[in-house]
């Protein structure tokens, strides 16, 4: 399209927007009635019309309405509605808080339209879940966790039964964005990706969008997995905590000052030590001394309403994988790992019509790995320090400017500084000291960002906008230079302070919905993104020693771009809403690693870089009634992903590690009394692609596989069932403690899925070749308490 | 990689509940290509040569041996002819002892009497690196090793042996180190190479490692070969150990996919190497390292 038609489309759209006159604007916070918790994204409209708004993340919502008599209606799932009649003649502040619905009661409230805003809004491919709906589904070992759950929706691969990477839409794991109150975690994974490090019990809702990722938002390609914390009970002090057969979980929250400010601290540490024990009886394994392993989280969150137009939020994650073993006689070794981050953050009411918040944040991702050997004598000690991390420094500033009802303008601006340094090593083997250090990387990634929200009409929605971003390498540094084969043929010095590298991309955002009826509407959506820092390791499923690294003179940021479209219907009175999406992505400039490469601390990674381009396209649909006595979804989708990475040992495209075409999900929660409630998942997805074996040969002295490309077989499917039933105690006021029961068997008919599939040789027949599967569970029932008070 | 084992404990804790099973596999797509193993040295001997097929993955038996072909070296001195054996099929012998000259390029050329991969004519060219001159070597016995993380051989015994050089190898060109008991059945498999690389750092200086044995006792004689090798054979069997030593990577699913080890035989797809190393070879009897 000719960039004039585009400025005149553009102008006309604006001009359609701004043509009203005599209104006025109610504006005002949305909180829930029982604990003071900010709402985010309740409906509120005008009742008999398509005028409405939803309220943001920081549950503050603008409307801009005619004058005279209206009757406004404050809609929200599992919340009864409100409706007021007012007679407005100048802009008013409504603070409204909403009740919880008590659960087994099919809603029955006379709110006329606007419970459509899955057919209305412009988001597409968005999943929303909150915390409620998270307990529900414990997806392992009786724990609920939200990216395992996530798992269970269109679109979103899981990276083995043990991981909680994922690859959405087709991109790699390092792909999607991970927001905790705005703070991106790096490294997600508790225990090697058996929990992630987001604790149910302090989030209050995430929200996924694969894709048309707002314009606020940019530095991956993928996605934008969006999690909001807790703010806590500002009503009154209470208390939940849960024990469960790995963990325990243990949150306190309640007003510092009441309905001015709260606070919420959740804690959890598991007891995998115990597992230990037991690992110790079995191999009857006296040698190990002192062997503790484990991970703690800490999510705390403190907030103060200084007026009306003034908030501030103070919030920090803090948690820790800690692992060692001591074998005595100065043999032992330490593992630890960990993420922090620390939000700060002031929202600020200019006016009714302008909302801002302004962020500043730091986010933390390191390890440190220590070994010692000792042979009896100081000739023959081998010890050594490797120690790792990723810092981000954040400013961020965001506004929304709610002009009328039929135009939202978003703007703002955001710079990270990334300060990452991906390895230093030091120790003495034999006689000999080594002292490496891999060179520390710093760099700047800012973006500015215009968007509008704008209707046009009864019947189009749209949201477009622009981002731009901009990177730059910052000195210090030691930069190597490559030449074309990948050979690394000299380094480049850097002053401090020096910008030796500029990338910059124009990342434009679109999307729109046309409502067909009532309960239909169409919706299609573009998106280009780009990413400039990526994860440095060659494995699918990743571990804690992963490391990122940026964009340099050497490696050129990647980009993407993403066309999708879908139909939107809901029946039965909105009582059950579906959807269909089919999309095309394509990815350039991704980076890849070279066969047999080793990126852990190797100084001269260039040299096995190797880079291309990756395309997915696919179909998703997704049935959803998300609210009554049952409850729950049925997802499927059908992908392709693939990969043309040059260097591999396989011409054109391959399928990528994330291809696996049919991926069916059904998910059912049932109240059957009010104490008791039962659910049930199913997941059936085609198995991963793997290398197999071709042929075998020999050479010197050793039989060895042949493989004839890259990921060109497949593991066997896998299809899992997972039961839970929760048992209320009976709920009675002068108790002080209620307590629920929660029971659950995973994967409970013992299926033996294939977590792993390799090959091996016989040691007595070295001849004999057979293909083993790995199960990292079959059947795997637990039990777990939880309490509230 | 030596850290991502750490790694793996806290998962090998959790994996109790974990079993692992065989399970029917079928290979597609079998094709079947030339395997070529040999080397040519700048020691005065009859070099070898050996040529066998790859082998369907699960038949259980040995892979077959290519008989019948025309087996030479090329180079600027002339045309090196090799003989077939008689009593192990599939191994060709130079007629002739010969040596090799440091600095010549030699071209491995196979005709094969039936084509393999519909091919008959395969090449292999490398060129012979300067190697060392090694005055002698140390064995030193260490006490018992109590770091065997990756040694199932645990009850192995630790010998530090250390290399003295009159011309160190300052170029950066990598060197495969083989040690074998003398007078025992040498050990050739690729599991015992080790490698280093040449540089500035080892000026006017020995190299020292440790190195593994079982059966090994006081006053035994070790022996020691180091070979001047190519990147591409130094890449080649980091590539193949990776390839038939990851079965733990692959339980826990930490690595990248396995991939084949790229050699240098050229003419259609094949599997092998052809090395050309200078040799140099040393001996020393161990002795007691221990300070007890």
């Amino acid at each position: 399209m000719p960039k004039r038609t585009i400025i005149t489309i553009i102008a006309f759209l604006l001009l359609a927007g701004f043509a009203n006159s005599q209104e006025i604007t109610i504006n005002g916070h949305v909180k829930d009635e029982s604990n003071g918790e900010v709402l985010i994204g309740v409906n509120v409209y005008l009742k008999g019309t398509s005028v409405g708004t939803a309220s943001n993340s920081y549950g503050f919502y603008s409307l801009t309405v005619p004058e005279g008599r209206q009757t406004v209606v404050f809609s929200y799932l599992g919340f009864k509605s409100k409706e007021f009649d007012l007679y407005m003649k100048s802009d008013t502040t409504i603070n409204i808080e909403l009740v919880p619905q008590s659960k087994d009661i099919e809603e029955v409230v006379v709110s006329a339209r606007k419970k459509d805003e899955n057919i209305r809004s412009t988001n597409m491919s968005v999943e929303k879940l909150d915390s409620r709906t998270i307990d529900k589904i414990p997806v392992l070992m009786g724990e609920a966790d939200m990216l395992k759950t996530l798992q269970l929706t269109p679109g979103v691969k899981s990276m083995g039964s043990m991981s909680t990477g994922m690859s959405i839409r087709g991109g790699g794991r390092d792909q999607n964005m991970l927001l905790l109150d705005e703070a991106p975690v790096y490294s997600a994974e508790h225990l090697s990706g058996l929990f992630s490090v987001f604790n149910n019990d302090a989030v209050k809702n995430v929200e996924l969008y694969k894709a048309n990722i707002p314009p606020r938002y940019g530095g991956r390609l993928s996605s934008l997995i969006d999690i909001r914390m807790k703010d806590g009970n500002s009503k009154k002090f209470t208390g939940t905590g849960g024990i469960g057969l790995i963990s325990s979980r243990l949150t306190l929250e309640g007003p510092i000052v009441k309905d001015k400010s709260s606070f919420i601290i959740s804690g959890r540490r598991t007891y995998t030590d115990l597992a230990v024990d037991l690992f110790k009886e079995i191999n009857n394994d006296d040698d190990i001394q002192d062997f503790p392993l484990y991970f703690y989280d800490l999510n705390m969150k403190a907030n103060y309403r200084i007026d009306n137009n003034n908030r501030l939020y103070a919030s920090g994650y803090f948690g820790r994988d800690k692992y060692s073993y001591n074998m005595g006689g100065g043999n032992s070794s330490e593992f630890d790992w960990g993420n922090y981050t620390t939000t700060l953050r002031w929202n600020h009411v200019f006016n009714q019509k302008l909302f801002s918040n302004f962020t500043l944040l730091v986010s933390n991702y390191d390890y440190l790995l220590k070994n010692q050997f000792s042979a009896g004598e100081e000739k023959n000690t081998y010890s050594f320090e490797y120690n790792a991390f990723v810092k981000d420094y954040s400013f961020k500033t965001d506004f929304g400017y709610y002009i009328n009802d039929l135009n939202t303008i978003r703007f703002g601006l955001q710079s990270t500084y990334h300060d990452f340094n991906i390895g230093t090593v030091n120790g003495i083997e034999g006689s000999r000291e080594f002292d490496v250090k891999l060179p520390k990387t710093k760099s700047i990634e800012s973006g500015i960002y215009l968007s509008n929200e704008q209707k046009l009409g009864e019947n189009w929605s749209f949201n477009y906008g622009m981002r731009y971003s901009l990177f730059q390498n910052i000195g210090d540094a030691t930069v190597n230079v490559v030449d074309e084969n990948y050979n690394v043929i000299g380094e480049e010095n850097y002053d401090s302070g020096e910008i030796y590298q500029t990338y910059h991309n124009l990342e434009p955002r679109f999307a729109m919905t046309y409502v067909l009826s009532d309960d239909q509407s169409i919706k299609a959506s573009y998106s280009r993104t780009s990413q400039y820092i990526f994860i440095a390791s060659n494995s699918r499923r990743g571990n804690p020693l992963d490391v990122w690294m940026s964009a340099n003179p050497n490696i050129k940021p990647q980009t993407g771009d993403q066309y999708s479209t879908g139909y939107y219907r809901n029946f039965f009175d909105n009582k059950i809403e579906t959807s269909f999406d089919i999309y095309y992505k394509e990815m350039q400039n991704l980076v890849a690693f070279d066969e047999h490469s080793e990126p852990q601390f190797n100084p001269d990674i260039e040299e096995d870089l190797r880079f291309g381009r990756g395309r997915a396209y696919g179909a998703e649909l997704m049935i959803k009634k998300p609210k009554g006595r049952l409850s729950g979804w049925i997802s499927y989708s059908y992908s392709t992903s693939e990969l043309n990475i040059d260097g591999i040992q396989h011409k054109g495209w391959y399928p990528s590690p994330f291809d696996r075409p049919h991926d069916l999900n059904i998910v059912a929660m049932y109240d059957l009394t009010d104490r008791i409630s039962i659910s049930a998942n199913w997941s059936y997805k085609t198995g991963r692609p793997l290398n197999a074996p071709a042929a075998r040969y020999e050479y010197g002295g050793v039989i060895a596989p042949y493989y004839s490309g890259r990921n060109q077989d497949r593991m066997p499917d896998y299809h899992q069932l997972d039961l839970n039933i929760t048992i209320k105690n009976k709920e009675n006021a002068s108790q002080l403690i209620n307590g629920e029961w929660v029971i659950s068997v995973n994967n409970a008919y013992a299926r033996k899925n294939a977590d792993a599939l390799f090959f091996r040789q016989e040691e007595y027949n070295s001849y004999e070749t057979k293909a083993m599967k790995v199960s990292y569970y079959t059947i795997f029932p637990s039990v777990s308490y939880n309490f509230k008070f | 990689m030596k850290y991502i084992h750490f790694v793996l404990f806290p998962l090998l804790a959790i994996l109790l509940f974990s079993c692992m099973e065989e399970v029917e596999w079928e290979t597609e797509d079998y094709k079947e290509l030339l395997v070529v193993e040999g080397s040519f040295t700048d020691e005065y001997k009859k070099h070898k040569i050996k040529l066998t097929k790859t082998a369907d993955y699960f038949s259980g038996e040995t892979t077959p041996p290519v008989e019948g072909a025309n087996v030479t070296i090329t180079s600027e001195t002339g045309t090196i002819t090799f003989d077939e054996s008689t009593d192990n099929p599939g191994v060709y012998r130079t007629e002739e002892m010969v040596a090799g000259l440091v600095g010549n390029e030699y071209t491995l050329n196979i005709l094969l009497s039936k084509p393999i991969n519909d091919e008959t004519e395969y090449t292999a060219t490398e060129k012979m690196e300067p190697g060392v001159d090694l005055d002698s070597i140390q064995a030193d016995l260490s006490d018992n090793p109590v770091y065997t993380e990756d040694r199932p051989d645990m009850d192995s015994l630790m010998v530090d042996v250390s290399l003295f050089w009159s011309r160190p190898p300052v170029n950066d060109n990598y060197y495969r180190v083989q040690l074998y008991l003398k007078d025992s059945i040498r050990n050739s498999t690729i599991d015992n190479f080790s490698f280093y690389e040449g540089g500035e750092e080892l000026e006017g200086t020995s190299v020292s490692n440790f190195y593994f044995f079982k059966n090994l006792q006081l006053k035994d004689t070790l022996v020691l070969e180091n070979c001047s090798v190519s990147d591409q054979y130094y890449e080649y069997i980091s590539g193949l150990k990776k390839i038939t030593n990851q079965e733990d990577d692959q339980f826990f699913d930490m690595s990248g996919p396995p991939a084949n080890a790229e050699g240098n035989i050229e003419g259609a797809e094949a599997i092998g190497f052809f090395r050309v190393s200078s040799v140099s070879k040393r001996s020393a009897v161990v002795r007691d390292g221990r300070y007890e």
